[in-house]
């Protein structure tokens, strides 16, 4: 094994040192360089040039109105709602599809209580959450009540406002819109069992007069940066 | 499309862990190697391994956050783990290989404990610095690796380009060609950027290990490693360029000289202010075309062929005539591999007839494997010596058993292993996202 040192193989003085010398002057002056426009001359922007952003986003909501009535027997009615491109085209996106489904007992026999009525979304036609947690695909009522159906259609969408960290502006208004989500058909399919307060030959109740409300929410975004 | 610099990152990460495992595999098959050139190509090779799995991470992460940004649980957090852990191996890879190749640094067996002894050390406090969700830390001292290098490789390029030619012209060019080669493939990126340091550019002075990740004072430590990187870079540029004047150009005189141009002409494009990040994507703008052919070519194509150079020109793989055509065969794959990517990237960027690039990815298939032909024996035939006509003392001996090599191996896969299970524990307990938003708060703060 070699006892000779390595710091002296590398700078003794019968070995050319110069360039060596050269090299580590030249590496002390860039570094204090680089040190000096750091932390000086270009500090503040260096400082600052990771805050991020902080953004507040506001849904400011519009709604798309539309009713069906009909006269429900022991049958399925299917019902339709569209929406048109066009409808959407002044919005950054739809939110929301409420639906409320509305009846009293209209047979006019005495002692007739409600009839039950349910109604339910098929999960197809226009790109929505149908799976969402907020979803509300189907509902039955049996005491004259509302039955309120509810399909999130742009992902995670609740109207309320949102606090965001990071990012452009552009990217959160981008992740926020689109022309897309709840374009197309949305279908409404009600079925009415009717209840009789006798048997026959007294007066029968055949079926209900039902009446139902579609509201569409479209939004749009006010993203202010804090 | 490979204009996405996404597919660009992933053929040089394949690329990255097949030089490798090709590495690894040669190597452990040749008898001739010193026991500095044995130890070099395992670090090398595990280096590769290393940083390829790093580099697949890494385009996993851009493009997560790309697409989701930094999500609360998001699995962001296990790519940007898996990266910065396997740069630990990278890193500490580096400064082991820069300690015993080309020129052993240590010259007693004391020197190698001490050595490794802090490396291993540095690498066990990192790992526990991560695991107590410190993430990238100051006391992790990042931007150790170049520094260590840039003086290592640095002083010894130096040293022996320099080096009185009548004593040993052909071994001492040859030491200073792998310090210059090695140094090259750490550190080429950061030589793109040398007017941006001089000149104040944002696209350097905003550099930082990881987007939003990291504090003021680590980036300030990554940045002076990448500012001796580039005084280093530019002296041996300059000395290149005297060589040249006289007659003495290598491979390295044009590398050089190239990489250092290109940095010139890279700052009439990035120096306006904009901030044109290697892992961009998704715009054609002249700023991105530029990093993608610069910054991210030298990450995904330029290292691994610059090592692929360096292992096969300096006797690293075992070259006998069983083995020879394995070794060609492999190379022939990674100059195809290489060559379509890279046609591919440039059809993407400028528009061209696909028949067009199709036809041309034909003629450079075949002439690359017709040059391969002449160059490989070339290669092969080349001087490999380092050591001839130089002092002993240059090279001390250890008594270093192929055990040990075997077992360096196998410590290095449950490593990696245990690294990647590392970044997995991060991920779910959410250290990196809290850690932005601590630096979030902690900047909030400041500005009030």
């Amino acid at each position: 094994m070699t006892d000779g040192s390595l710091v002296q193989d590398f700078f003794a003085r019968d070995q050319p040192r110069k360039p060596l010398f050269a090299m580590y002057a030249l590496i002390i002056l860039l570094v204090s360089y680089h040190a000096l426009v750091f932390t000086v001359i270009k500090g503040d922007d260096i400082q600052t040039k990771d805050a991020l952003s902080a953004y507040s986003l506001e849904f400011q909501e519009s709604t798309l109105t539309a009713s069906d009535e009909a006269y429900v027997q022991d049958q399925t009615v299917t019902m339709e709602f569209d929406l048109e491109q066009s409808d959407v085209q002044a919005y950054d996106g739809v939110g929301l599809l409420n639906v409320v489904v509305s009846y009293s007992e209209s047979s006019g026999l005495p002692l007739d209580d409600c009839d039950t009525v349910t109604a339910s979304i098929p999960p197809s036609g226009p790109s929505a959450e149908w799976g969402h947690v907020n979803s509300v695909l189907s509902g039955t009522s049996d005491d004259c009540s509302d039955i309120v159906l509810t399909v999130v259609v742009f992902p995670n969408y609740t109207g309320e406002p949102m606090q965001m960290v990071g990012g452009l502006s552009s990217q959160h208004l981008d992740a926020w819109s689109s022309q897309v989500h709840g374009v197309g058909t949305f279908t409404l399919n009600l079925e009415v069992s009717s209840s009789s307060p006798a048997p026959p030959p007294s007066p029968q109740d055949d079926g209900e007069a039902v009446s139902v409300a579609w509201t569409a929410t479209l939004y749009e975004l006010d993203l202010v940066e804090l | 499309m490979a204009s996405d610099p996404s597919s660009l990152r992933l053929i040089g990460a394949i690329l990255t862990i097949l030089i490798g495992f090709m590495t690894l595999y040669f190597t452990r098959r040749n008898d001739q190697l010193e026991w500095n050139e044995r130890l070099a190509a395992h670090l090398l090779a595990w280096i590769l391994i290393a940083k390829g799995i790093g580099n697949t991470a890494v385009d996993y992460a851009i493009r997560a956050i790309e697409t989701g940004g930094f999500t609360d649980q998001g699995v962001w957090q296990l790519s940007v783990g898996i990266l910065w852990c396997m740069d630990f191996i990278f890193s500490s890879g580096l400064i082991c290989l820069a300690l015993v190749f080309p020129i052993p640094m240590i010259r007693k067996a004391s020197h190698m404990k001490i050595a490794l002894g802090a490396v291993i050390g540095l690498l066990v406090f990192r790992v526990v610095t991560q695991l107590l969700g410190f993430g990238v830390a100051l006391i992790q001292l990042p931007g150790l690796a170049y520094l260590a290098c840039a003086l290592i490789w640095g002083s010894v390029y130096v040293k022996f380009r320099l080096m009185d030619e009548l004593r040993s012209e052909e071994s001492s060019r040859n030491i200073a060609n792998v310090a210059g080669l090695l140094l090259l493939f750490h550190a080429g990126h950061v030589w793109f950027m040398w007017p941006g340091m001089i000149l104040q550019a944002e696209y350097f002075y905003y550099i930082e290990p990881f987007v939003g990740l990291t504090s003021m004072p680590v980036d300030f430590l990554w940045q002076s490693s990448y500012t001796v990187l580039i005084a280093v870079g530019l002296f041996m540029c300059g000395v290149e360029i005297y060589q040249w004047s006289k007659g003495r150009a290598e491979l390295l005189t044009y590398m050089l000289v190239s990489y250092f141009s290109l940095g010139l002409v890279g700052y009439a494009i990035l120096g306006q202010g904009e901030n044109a990040l290697w892992w961009q994507s998704g715009s054609q703008s002249l700023d991105v075309i530029w990093t993608t052919l610069t910054s991210a070519m030298h990450f995904s194509m330029m290292r691994p062929v610059i090592m692929m150079y360096v292992i096969l020109r300096y006797g690293l793989f075992e070259t006998t005539p069983e083995m020879k055509p394995k070794a060609k065969l492999m190379v022939i794959i990674l100059i195809v591999i290489a060559t379509s990517a890279l046609l591919e990237l440039i059809q993407a960027l400028v528009p061209m007839n696909e028949m067009f690039s199709a036809a041309a990815l034909g003629i450079l298939v075949a002439f690359g494997i017709g040059w391969e032909e002449r160059s490989f024996d070339n290669l092969m035939n080349a001087s490999k010596q380092m050591r001839k006509g130089l002092d002993a003392r240059w090279f001390p001996e250890f008594p270093v058993q192929r055990i040990v090599f075997a077992r360096l191996d196998r410590g290095m896969a449950v490593l990696i292993l245990f690294l990647i299970l590392v970044a997995f524990v991060q991920w779910q307990t959410n250290v990196w996202y809290d850690q932005l938003m601590f630096e979030a708060i902690e900047t909030w703060g400041a500005d009030e």
